[in-house]
């Protein structure tokens, strides 16, 4: 080649263009060597022998290196541009800078250049005409070939990097934080890691530490800075704040817990005792006063942190109840009631009394207000003469004692029913020479009654025999208790002892006739009483009142005292109102208009009350009691359906009598038009109480 | 929930209309339940719990360097909000103190345990002094009293009053059946209140925070405090003392007493002087007093600032030794002077300086002298009204402020029974039983007369016997009357008159009480005479 460098010819290219084919040349080159290898090969020898070296290194020498003998390869001198234009086979001269020499590409080379540039196989032979063998695609697979799925850790940042950042977070001293970022820029060196721990703190996932604060200093500030105390607070403000029960402030000391108290505070021996003796939670103060007599004596409380921790207790666990305070006078709660002064007349003084001969059981007084009728306990009524209690009479009815008795409410009679043993017997006290020849007349035309028809006797309860116009004798299966008139003078009612079964049975006078109409709910009654006006008629049990219809034989109305044990029972004279004593120590009014329920319940006594009556015109009502007292009451009754029975507690009877210190009344009668009132009781005496002024 | 209710301190058991679960059970308003659990403390709370675990764990794995940073940067949490929702306003936090105050200055007396960290009780330490300097500064001291369980003082806030409790200075032995952490919590919230109080009271009082404490008591920049009434009463008690001291002058023999009597004097001239110049308000303006070394330095050093006295004590810091001139007080709790009786000033217990700032006034200082029987110390807190019975001293006390002309013929130290022994009062005590035995003269010469004039008697004996009837029928309508009550109201009565009665039967015991011990100390007193003449 190096003959031909001289004169031959040189096709020159542009230098761009040759340094492309130079680069494609060299990539190939292998290829390319093999190729030439088989026409030229002393031109692939190379002459210069400087090396891989950039030629530009000889760019200001006039030579290009060396040849294989160490001499300099001079630069030779190249053509003009205008030369190579005019030169027909310029396009296929390359210019070999290395070794400057001009090199004319044959044919074949030309064909291996054009190749290269469409991208095909160098040599001809090399044609993609080959055979493939399908080695795979021959077979259709129903899966898909089995091209593992990326793993995790290719889209998950790597732990092992991440074990390394954190590394050096830990050892990072907080207080030299940018210190410690620059030192780790200068250590790391990793851009990698600098650049993921920039992304971890513009996450926010490594937070610089915060400078710790002094415990004491954590609050310096103005916490209500915004807040003026004037300002209005915010709904949710107002409404925690309605919510919101403030604890109760801790009593103040007085000055018994003083250090040196006065003498008077100071316990004695045995006050000393009994708190030191009791139970820290039963004492009244939780400290003991004493007395030091200087301040330097005083030694440490023992149980100081003890009341401080049990009133941190109280603030969170007790249960916080917000309650009225009551501002009142308790003279205020005592109802205004008229004076006793603005209701008279009513009894109110001993007038009278008379001493019978036996003790006295039951009193009643005659419609007319002349006579007093007294059961005795040997079997005695005695009449006593009103107002001077004289005993103008006494008739023995019985041998065993007379438990009741009971004028017929007739003014113009004078006959009287009463129980004894096991029979009601209906007397006539003219027959004792009592009252005026009219009376005499008629109680003897009451006595006597119809023709009796045979009838009647049938079913008849009770066993009738009389002596003639003196008196008739009922004689009961059971032993009677009490004995009540209807007002019409003709039926009276009695109630058996005993209260198992019926126990009510009702008698007519004029027929001759008893019976037994309550076969059940008659059962266990104490007491009977009739209506004043209407056909009604009323049975206290043990706990109930049942008010009957006659007429229509129903059950009107069943009153509950919400007592254990009734002892007594009054009608009101209009029949709108009942009085009920009870031995539990309470008296009912009930107001049939207002409900079953009473209208008001009187505790006033102590013990059993006896006997409740109603005054029978003025409005008065007295119960006597086993706690020996009489209580005189005004009852007002108003036609006025509105107005509820104005009750007043007038005058209770209890040591005005000098003679017996204790008033044991058990019975009581009021006088049928005057406000006097007659009390009796086993201790023989018969008081009459009047209004004394 | 316990310990977060005790933060909310808000939250508090209810008492329901109808307990469904039983009465076993405590019942919280569902609101309130809900309240606590969007408190932000809470995930705060479960933050820490979580970090803990990971500190124990570290610990376990021996990771020390992880161990040490994590201790390091431990979560904290912050619980101003709470307050600023338990107090909306400032005056609502100063309505609430007692038990902040009081809990806070137990703290601070607490031996450090291992619950109890002693940062904790410096801050207690810290914000009790603060607490109290303010309270100094401003001269809103207005009671104290010395209990058998601490000392309690009382200072008026921003228009609120605020008592608290200090235990006796020892050491306080902590029980084992208390649950501190209880205590603990509630101590975090008031620490926590109390920081923001002082702050806000000493910034807008233009005060700087945190303040400097300096030992040194009495400050030049006393505020104003209206106390025109404390003059007054200074004022006569000056002149009643002048009166008495000049009655006992006439007694004393020896020069030395008589010296000392004229000091006296002229002192309580000086300060009624100084009162009504109108210079000094407080109870202890002008006075430099100095603390002897066996009494409670710190409580009656914070008591006398606080009412304006420049103090001393015996031991470090103080500003002054006890050879400072000037000193007009010294407090001592001795039974006899130690050393040399000085001649310029006088010597007190220390009750007289509690006594003086609850009636607000200074007391004569004869009734506090060393060696003297001390009158009651009486609580401050007492409403006489209320409770029914004033003790005699208090009655005593009362007459003083008022300047009654009586009292200086009267012997001054008769409410002060005991002293009398020591004293030489002989003549007063004669005075006394002359008195006495002429009383019981007069009654006999009323019951001679009875006899002459009976007619009279018999119509006045009517008379009231008709007041009496018609009193008695007045009574027993009320007692009628009193049948118709309702069942519920009568009730409600009977508590109220049991009520009462208990109340007037506590009173009646304590008179017969002091009655008793009374006669008992006159028999004695008299007999006393009898064997002296």
């Amino acid at each position: 080649m190096e003959g031909d460098e001289p004169g031959s010819p040189v096709v020159s290219d542009d230098e761009a263009d040759s340094d492309l084919e130079k680069v494609e040349f060299e990539e190939v080159g292998d290829e390319i060597d093999g190729l030439i290898e088989e026409d030229d090969s002393s031109s692939d020898e190379e002459k210069n022998t400087i090396g891989d070296i950039p030629i530009r290194w000889y760019d200001g020498y006039d030579h290009i290196g060396y040849n294989r003998e160490g001499k300099q390869i001079i630069r030779g001198k190249r053509k003009s541009p205008l030369e190579e234009i005019l030169d027909p086979n310029a396009w296929r001269r390359v210019y070999d800078e290395r070794n400057d020499e001009e090199l004319v590409l044959t044919d074949k080379e030309l064909d291996v250049v054009s190749r290269i540039r469409a991208g095909q196989y160098t040599g001809r032979t090399t044609e993609g005409d080959e055979e493939i063998v399908p080695w795979t695609s021959s077979k259709i697979e129903i899966h898909p070939l089995p091209e593992p799925t990326e793993p995790k850790r290719r889209f998950t940042p790597s732990k092992h990097e991440a074990a390394k950042v954190e590394k050096c977070i830990e050892s990072w001293p907080a207080y030299t934080w940018t210190v410690a970022f620059s030192l780790l820029l200068i250590f790391l060196r990793n851009v990698i890691q600098v650049v993921k721990i920039v992304r971890a703190i513009r996450a926010g996932l490594i937070v610089k530490p915060a400078k710790a604060e002094k415990y004491g200093n954590l609050y310096s500030f103005d916490v209500w800075e915004e807040k003026e105390d004037d300002e209005e607070k915010s709904k949710t403000e107002q409404a925690r704040d309605l919510m919101r029960i403030h604890a109760p402030k801790e009593p103040l000391p007085g000055h018994a817990e003083s250090y040196n108290p006065p003498a008077e505070y100071l316990p004695t021996e045995q006050e000393r005792k009994e708190w030191e003796e009791a139970e820290p939670e039963d004492r009244k103060t939780n400290f003991l006063p004493t007395k030091y007599d200087s301040l330097r004596k005083v030694p440490a409380y023992p149980t100081f942190i003890r009341e401080r921790f049990e009133r941190c207790l109280d603030l969170y666990t007790a249960v916080r109840v917000r309650k009225e305070k009551l501002r009142i006078n308790p003279e205020d709660l005592i109802p205004k009631l008229p004076s006793p002064e603005e209701l008279k007349p009513f009894p109110n003084y001993v007038s009278c009394s008379a001493t019978c001969k036996s003790p006295v059981l039951s009193i009643s007084m005659h419609p007319a207000g002349q006579f007093l009728a007294a059961a005795c306990d040997d079997g005695f009524v005695r009449f006593f003469e009103v107002p001077v209690l004289k005993c103008v009479a006494e008739w023995q009815l019985h041998e065993e004692a007379i438990v009741n008795v009971d004028w017929c409410p007739k003014p113009n009679v004078l006959v009287f029913a009463a129980c004894a043993g096991p029979s009601v017997i209906i007397g006539n006290a003219c027959s004792e020479g009592l009252g005026t020849e009219a009376n005499a007349i008629d109680s003897r035309a009451l006595l006597a009654g119809d023709e009796i028809g045979d009838n009647v006797s049938q079913g008849n309860e009770g066993e009738w025999t009389e002596e003639e116009d003196k008196s008739v004798e009922i004689k009961l299966k059971r032993r009677a208790r009490n004995v009540a008139w209807h007002h019409g003078g003709d039926y009276l009612a009695s109630v058996a002892r005993d209260t198992t079964g019926s126990s009510v049975a009702i008698h007519r006078l004029s027929k001759r006739q008893s019976q037994v109409p309550f076969k059940k709910s008659g059962a266990s009654a104490q007491v009977v009483s009739f209506h004043p006006s209407r056909p009604f008629i009323f049975i206290a049990s043990k706990q109930h009142i049942r008010v009957y219809n006659l007429q229509k034989q129903v059950l009107v109305k069943k009153l509950l005292p919400g007592a254990r044990w009734i002892s007594s029972l009054s009608v009101h004279p209009s029949g709108d109102h009942l009085l009920v004593a009870t031995y539990d120590m309470k008296l009912c009014w009930f107001d049939l208009d207002l409900s079953n329920l009473p209208y008001k319940i009187l505790r006033n006594h102590d013990e059993a009350i006896r006997e409740a009556r109603f005054h029978p015109k003025l409005p008065l009502f007295a119960d006597c009691s086993d706690d020996g007292t009489v209580l005189v009451s005004h009852g007002m009754v108003y036609n006025d359906l509105l107005q509820n029975a104005l009750i007043v507690p007038l005058k209770r009877i209890d040591k005005n009598l000098a003679e017996t210190p204790k008033l044991r009344a058990t019975t009581l009668a009021w006088h049928p038009s005057l406000p006097w009132l007659f009390t009796s009781s086993g201790d023989k005496k018969i008081y009459l109480f009047t209004n004394v002024n | 929930m316990c310990s977060m209710s005790s933060y909310r301190a808000g939250i508090y058991p209810r008492e329901p209309k109808k307990k469904f679960d039983g009465v076993t059970k405590t019942y919280y308003l569902t609101k309130d339940i809900q309240f606590l659990l969007h408190e932000p403390v809470l995930g705060k709370i479960r933050e820490i719990r979580a970090y803990r675990q990971k500190i124990k764990r570290a610990r376990a794995k021996k990771e020390y360097g992880t161990l040490k940073t994590l201790l390091r940067n431990k979560p904290t949490y912050k619980i101003d909000h709470i307050v600023r929702e338990r107090y909306p306003t400032f005056s609502d936090a100063l309505r609430d103190m007692d038990d902040a105050l009081s809990l806070v200055h137990m703290f601070q007396h607490l031996p450090s345990e291992k619950s109890i960290k002693p940062h904790r009780i410096r801050n207690c330490e810290r914000l009790a002094k603060e607490f109290q300097n303010y309270v100094a500064t401003t001269g809103s001291l207005d009671k104290v009293f010395v209990s058998v369980k601490g000392i309690y003082y009382s200072a008026r806030i921003g228009g609120e009053r605020a008592v608290w409790v200090e235990p006796h200075r020892f050491t306080q032995e902590l029980p084992k059946d208390v649950d501190y952490r209880v205590m603990l919590t509630f101590l975090e919230f008031y620490e926590c209140l109390l920081s923001f109080v002082n702050y806000r009271l000493y910034t807008t009082n233009g005060m700087p925070y945190p303040p400097k404490m300096d030992p040194i008591g009495g400050k030049d920049d006393q505020p104003d405090v209206e106390a025109d009434r404390a003059h007054h009463v200074q004022e006569n008690i000056a002149q009643i003392l002048k009166k008495q001291e000049a009655d006992e002058d006439d007694d004393d023999d020896s020069e030395n007493d008589d010296e000392e009597e004229l000091q006296m004097e002229e002192e309580e001239t000086q300060q009624a002087k100084d009162g009504t110049e109108g210079k000094e308000k407080l109870v202890f303006s002008g006075l430099k007093v100095f603390l002897g070394r066996e009494t409670p330095v710190s409580a009656l050093e914070f008591v006398l600032r606080a009412q304006g006295a420049k103090v001393g004590w015996d031991g470090e810091n103080s500003p002054f030794t006890s050879d400072e001139r000037g000193l007009t007080h010294w407090v001592i709790d001795r039974p006899a002077i130690p050393g040399k009786r000085r001649m310029d000033l006088e010597y007190v217990q220390p009750q007289w300086v509690f006594d003086s700032v609850n009636n607000s006034t200074l007391l004569p200082t004869s009734i506090y002298g060393i060696g003297v029987t001390l009158p009651p110390h009486l609580s401050p807190f007492v409403d006489d009204v209320a409770e029914g019975y004033v003790p005699k001293y208090k009655a005593y006390l009362q007459r003083l402020k008022d300047g009654d002309p009586e009292l200086f013929k009267e012997t001054a130290l008769a409410v002060n029974d005991d002293s009398e022994e020591d004293m030489d009062d002989l003549d007063n005590d004669d005075d006394n039983s002359q008195k006495e035995e002429a009383e019981s003269k007069h009654e006999d010469g009323s019951s001679d007369s009875e006899d002459e004039d009976e007619d009279e008697e018999m119509e006045e004996d009517l008379a009231k016997d008709m007041a009496e009837m018609k009193e008695e029928g007045k009574k027993q309508s009320e007692e009628l009357a009193k049948l118709m009550m309702s069942r519920k109201k009568r009730n409600l009565y009977e508590r109220m008159v049991h009520g009462k009665n208990r109340k007037s039967d506590q009173v009646r015991k304590l008179e017969e009480r002091r009655d008793a011990i009374e006669t008992k100390k006159a028999k004695k007193r008299r007999a006393r005479s009898e064997t002296n003449q």
